[in-house]
């Protein structure tokens, strides 16, 4: 996964040189705290289950091309707050428990969470070269999490080998769970 | 406790210092952002002993309720929270909060070893009231999900520290001061029970 985020990290600062403003377009799945949860949770996800669930952040990626062509061409709208807390919540627990989930399901998790950080990523108005530079850095920004994510926490459960360093990414597995499940509370209610 | 250990301590004493350093920055009244959330079970005696009595608790229980304990607080202290967020009434919050720390406190000081469904039992009903008691402050913060975060965190610290201060209960003197902290524990659950603190 290194030459990976080797890749990541040089493309997503390269624009940083050319434009100021499509650097910052990186840092759009920010805005949404329920986007973060759900890719923060991704990623530890990916990590938990290597190298087996390396293909989740393959789908991950396409899927959230596949969501961003289909805000793109207007074919369902909504808000996917709702969508992003549950990810989060079904992936927090399966975190926390521990468990392998069969490889479908774990591609199925990613193509989710990818077909709506996709989906989210498109932006409401603008020319056609600036909806798709928008959204293709915000993917980016994205897909950045998911794997800074799951690299630097692979890389020191490598290095270091520390005995309890499963049960703490399962500790924050129920982190999330929990900060999911009260957010979900508060969706409901309309307070977010 | 080895070096990573030592470490582990002063990280987690260090970050619970660096939250009342905070505190200074939070004005009484306003109940919003990650500082709020932080403070919330750190200001509140009854919420502090419940958390660190159930780390405390663990190291006694082991492996591996040591961790299985802390795992499965947070996910029905969020419930408890979610009830409290969305108006579902529960009563007797505060005698429950109290109750928690008498219980808890006396599983400590006994060094009682139940079984790990039982121990998951016994926490799993206080941690909704515990979230029970922050879900209701929860929707008059301004940033909601900064303030969930915050008492999420704090309270997996506390738990932490409690895991921390509990792991002394391989050494004779060690198991001695944790069972002292669990009876001062309980006696001040039975204060806020009758309403002495």
């Amino acid at each position: 996964m290194k030459w990976r985020l080797v890749v990541f990290l040089l493309v997503a600062f390269w624009p940083q040189s050319a434009s100021a403003h499509s650097s910052v377009l990186i840092l759009q799945p920010f805005t949404s705290e329920p986007q973060v949860l759900a890719l923060f949770a991704l990623g530890l996800f990916i990590q938990q289950g290597l190298p087996e669930t390396e293909g989740v952040f393959h789908c991950f990626w396409a899927c959230c091309i596949a969501g961003s062509a289909v805000a793109a061409l207007n074919l369902i709208r909504f808000e996917p707050a709702e969508q992003f807390t549950l990810i989060a919540l079904i992936t927090g627990i399966i975190i926390a428990a521990g468990r392998k989930l069969p490889i479908s399901l774990s591609l199925i998790l990613g193509a989710a969470c990818g077909g709506l950080s996709g989906y989210n990523s498109w932006p409401d108005h603008g020319s056609t070269g600036d909806l798709i530079l928008s959204a293709m850095s915000a993917i980016l920004g994205s897909s950045l999490i998911v794997i800074l994510v799951s690299s630097i926490t692979a890389e020191i459960n490598r290095l270091l080998e520390l005995i309890w360093f499963s049960v703490a990414v399962r500790v924050i597995g129920s982190w999330i769970a929990a900060i999911s499940l009260l957010l979900s509370a508060l969706l409901y209610r309309k307070l977010v | 406790m080895g070096t990573v250990g030592l470490r582990s301590a002063s990280t987690a004493i260090i970050l619970v210092m660096l939250a009342q350093a905070a505190e200074a920055h939070v004005g009484p009244g306003a109940g919003s952002g990650f500082w709020s959330g932080i403070l919330h079970p750190i200001t509140g005696w009854d919420h502090v002993v419940a958390m660190v009595a159930v780390g405390l608790w663990g190291a006694f229980l082991e492996r591996p309720a040591i961790w299985i304990l802390p795992v499965l607080f947070p996910l029905v202290m969020a419930l408890g929270g979610a009830m409290g967020v969305m108006g579902v009434p529960l009563p007797h919050v505060e005698t429950g909060i109290a109750l928690s720390a008498v219980v808890l406190g006396l599983m400590v000081a006994t060094a009682a070893r139940l079984p790990l469904t039982w121990a998951s039992l016994v926490v799993g009903v206080f941690a909704v009231f515990h979230g029970h008691a922050h879900g209701t402050e929860l929707p008059a913060s301004a940033n909601p999900f900064a303030f969930a975060l915050g008492f999420v965190v704090a309270t997996g610290c506390l738990h932490i520290l409690g895991i921390l201060f509990g792991s002394l209960t391989r050494w004779k003197l060690g198991k001695f001061a944790v069972q002292t902290s669990g009876a001062v524990i309980a006696l001040a659950g039975m204060a806020f029970l009758t309403g002495w603190l």
